[in-house]
């Protein structure tokens, strides 16, 4: 990494604060809704018995990171019904402990 | 010519059959194998009592695992997953009976989707568990549920 102070150049090291990890956080993000987006309907795969609330693998994968909500169509892809059927066994898996109300 | 014309009390009841029921139950982390055991063996004995038509299709110990919130300051359970097919008459008995145990945290009864054909498999969450023993293990070292051997 060079930083350029007027005429002088300098070259930093890495140093413990200041990561190149931060830089990758921003991107990571911008990926995130190209990922879960309408566009790339990447759950189409799902199937109407494959979401019950025995299967919290796949539950976990259709909340949201921030506060484990259950994620908007626009963003998981689902059929309308498959979307309400979601919508019931998440309340039960969240009922039996398998699945945190709040993160 | 005769019109038997009957009340709905009474339509109810000539026509009650038995449904497919699926029953967890989640026990407490300090307890004893004997203690759970004994337990299980009443509400079985309680459900056979009752009607000649109740009888046990499938049952299923998912393991001592992690739960994602504390309830009634345990921070795990053991899971029980029974199916049944019940008549409908002995479903507030059978809650009460549950409700006076003291080791059962939590149960949920639900009315099942699926026939009896598809009980016969194992279940969706059985499977995984099977599978992440294999992948550690490299081999299959699962002890098959001790209540299936004693019951049946």
């Amino acid at each position: 990494m060079i930083m350029s102070v007027g005429n002088e150049t300098q070259s930093v090291t890495n140093i413990e604060g200041i990561s190149n990890i931060a830089v990758d956080v921003a991107s990571s993000a911008s990926n995130f809704n190209t990922i879960f987006s309408q566009q790339n309907k990447k759950h189409s795969v799902i199937k109407m018995h494959m979401i019950t609330y025995q299967n919290t693998s796949l539950l976990k994968s259709l909340l949201t990171d921030v506060s484990r909500k259950v994620m908007s169509r626009y963003n998981s892809g689902l059929n309308r019904k498959l979307q309400i059927k979601l919508r019931k066994e998440v309340i039960i898996s969240r009922y039996l402990g398998l699945l945190p109300y709040v993160k | 010519m005769k019109l038997l014309v009957k009340n709905k009390n009474d339509r109810k009841k000539s026509n009650y059959t038995s449904k497919l029921y699926e029953l967890i139950i989640l026990f407490k982390q300090d307890i004893n194998a004997n203690a759970m055991h004994q337990d299980i063996v009443s509400m079985m004995n309680f459900i056979k009592a009752n009607f000649k038509e109740n009888k046990l299709i499938k049952s299923e110990y998912w393991g001592l695992r992690p739960l994602s919130y504390n309830i009634k300051n345990n921070k795990k359970a053991h899971f029980y997953y029974f199916v049944l097919s019940l008549n409908p008459e002995v479903l507030n008995k059978l809650r009460e009976h549950i409700k006076i145990n003291e080791n059962a945290i939590r149960y949920l009864l639900l009315l099942s989707e699926n026939d009896e054909e598809f009980h016969k498999k194992d279940s969706i969450l059985m499977k995984n568990l099977k599978s992440d023993i294999e992948k550690e293990m490299g081999e299959l070292q699962w002890n098959e549920s001790f209540i299936c051997k004693i019951i049946v």
